[in-house]
């Protein structure tokens, strides 16, 4: 199992609450890290996560909906999510896809706003609306998030609820190495955010589960058509991060070059070197 | 290691939309044809972000890559446009690592060593009809002395008769139990090419068993 702290002692994701059903004897295995973990319930109905022969206890809490476990020594609290409460909203887990590629890759992808018209072309972008306006990242010296705001881009279908093109607004947050929500802008509520957040499961370090959760300020829409719509989102995404050759991200050196439109996924990746993260990267230059 | 290595028939990599993907020395390339008919052999792999160049297309003369749509020049594989930026320069430089290549005998030859290496591809002329391309499980010393029997070697290249066929077979060291040999034959009159490459495939299936073992 790999030795790097920043997976080993972080709060990952393992799957939907919902399959540990309260008060029911229902279990689960999952993957993470390259260990089997097996889910569970306590009598008091609490979860439960061990090793695949039941004599390792790992530290595990149910929140967002989600079961997180941490297979080392958990070194802080898992992020704040205060929008997952908020009145109004609509919570819906849009469900876990499996991806041949590296966890980093698929958080980076999801950051990346220069691909929106080639990859998800007539929904989340369109020539000749390619050009990527300048916009600000941070990292919070609070909380160690990436934050990118005033990101702008023209959408042909930004949601389910859009009912044409709009000039969208975007803001990133970057909570974990594994873990990002974007806000954006609410078709139908203009005053407020939409949230997507994309929690991937690090099956090991070239295999991923994508989990994904959506915040949404939408009483219209149902749900199979926002679930729909999020997975052709995926699914578009999927054929290219499975073909990213070197699998793993190289987070130094100049094997890939960024331009300016890049600055999120430069940030990240420099966040991911300053603390020395070498899980699912690629070594050598 | 050969200096020039077969790696797709040339038939396979036409002008216009098409990419092919190919391998040679553990190295992946991406194939295509620029508008003057020139073979392209490229590193698999976008400058930006290493996304297969083989998901792109190929739009008035670059090929474009299909994850933020850069484009390459033929030639020196130069970038020359970044959606995300239209009005900025690209740095000269940043581009796609190419490979020197040839065409000869029906096929497309590249040199992974990158180095454009003096001689021509080994094939002769005289055999211009490409059957195919096979694997046979042994190494190539095994096949070059099975073959040898038979016909005439001459470094990577054996020359014989099957039949009414006159073949030449280029022999690749895949893996050291894997060897791909590449078959060529002289064209007859009097048959179609077609049909002729079938008959010489036919044939060769089963001298690759004895290929393999050898009795």
């Amino acid at each position: 199992m790999t030795q790097d702290p920043n997976v080993l002692n972080d709060w990952l994701v393992v799957g939907q609450a919902g399959k540990l059903a309260p008060g029911s004897r229902g279990r689960f295995s999952a993957r993470l890290l390259g260990e089997e973990v097996e889910l569970s319930r306590d009598g008091q109905g609490r979860p439960r996560a061990t090793d695949r022969a039941g004599r390792r206890e790992f530290a595990v809490q149910e929140r967002y909906s989600y079961l997180w476990v941490c297979l080392g020594e958990p070194r802080k609290p898992l992020f704040e999510f205060p929008e997952f409460v908020q009145p109004g909203r609509r919570i819906l887990d849009c469900g876990a896809i499996g991806v041949a590629a590296s966890g980093l890759r698929v958080i980076e992808n999801f950051l990346d706003v220069a691909h929106l018209p080639y990859v998800h072309t007539d929904l989340l972008g369109k020539e000749p609306h390619t050009e990527v306006a300048v916009y600000t990242v941070e990292v919070d010296a609070q909380t160690d998030e990436i934050w990118a705001r005033d990101v702008r881009l023209w959408q042909p279908k930004a949601a389910v609820s859009a009912s044409g093109a709009l000039l969208a607004k975007y803001a990133y947050r970057v909570m974990q190495p594994f873990s990002t929500m974007l806000y954006k802008t609410c078709p139908a509520r203009p005053a407020e955010n939409d949230i997507v957040c994309l929690f991937v499961q690090p099956v090991d370090e070239t295999s991923s589960l994508a989990h994904t959760l959506l915040a949404y300020f939408d009483d219209a829409s149902e749900d199979r058509d926002l679930i729909a719509f999020q997975q052709t989102i995926f699914g578009q995404d999927k054929p290219i991060l499975e073909n990213h050759r070197p699998q793993r991200l190289p987070i130094d050196g100049r094997l890939e070059t960024p331009a300016r439109c890049d600055a999120t996924s430069i940030a990240y990746r420099r966040w991911l070197k300053s603390r020395g993260m070498r899980f699912s990267v690629h070594a050598g230059n | 290691m050969e200096a020039w290595q077969p790696i797709v028939p040339s038939h396979e990599v036409t002008k216009g939309d098409c990419i092919v993907q190919g391998f040679a020395d553990g190295l992946e390339f991406a194939l295509w044809r620029s508008a003057s008919g020139a073979v392209q052999a490229w590193q698999n792999r976008c400058a930006h972000r290493s996304v297969r160049l083989t998901l792109g297309r190929i739009i008035d003369d670059r090929l474009v890559c299909g994850y933020h749509g850069w484009r390459y020049a033929p030639g020196d594989g130069q970038c020359t446009y970044r959606p995300a930026h239209p009005g900025a320069p690209v740095p000269k430089g940043l581009g796609i690592r190419t490979y020197p290549v040839a065409e000869a005998a029906g096929m497309v030859w590249v040199a992974p060593a990158g180095e454009a290496p003096r001689a021509s591809p080994a094939a002769d002329a005289g055999y211009a009809l490409f059957c195919r391309a096979f694997v046979a499980r042994c190494d190539v010393h095994q096949a070059a002395s099975v073959l040898a029997r038979q016909g005439k070697i001459d470094g990577r290249t054996w020359t014989g008769k099957i039949g009414d066929d006159d073949i030449a077979v280029h022999l690749l060291s895949a893996k050291p139990d894997r060897t791909t040999l590449y078959v060529w034959c002289r064209e007859l009159a009097g048959i179609d090419p077609t049909a002729q490459r079938q008959r010489v495939s036919a044939t060769f299936k089963s001298l690759r068993a004895r290929i393999e073992q050898p009795a």
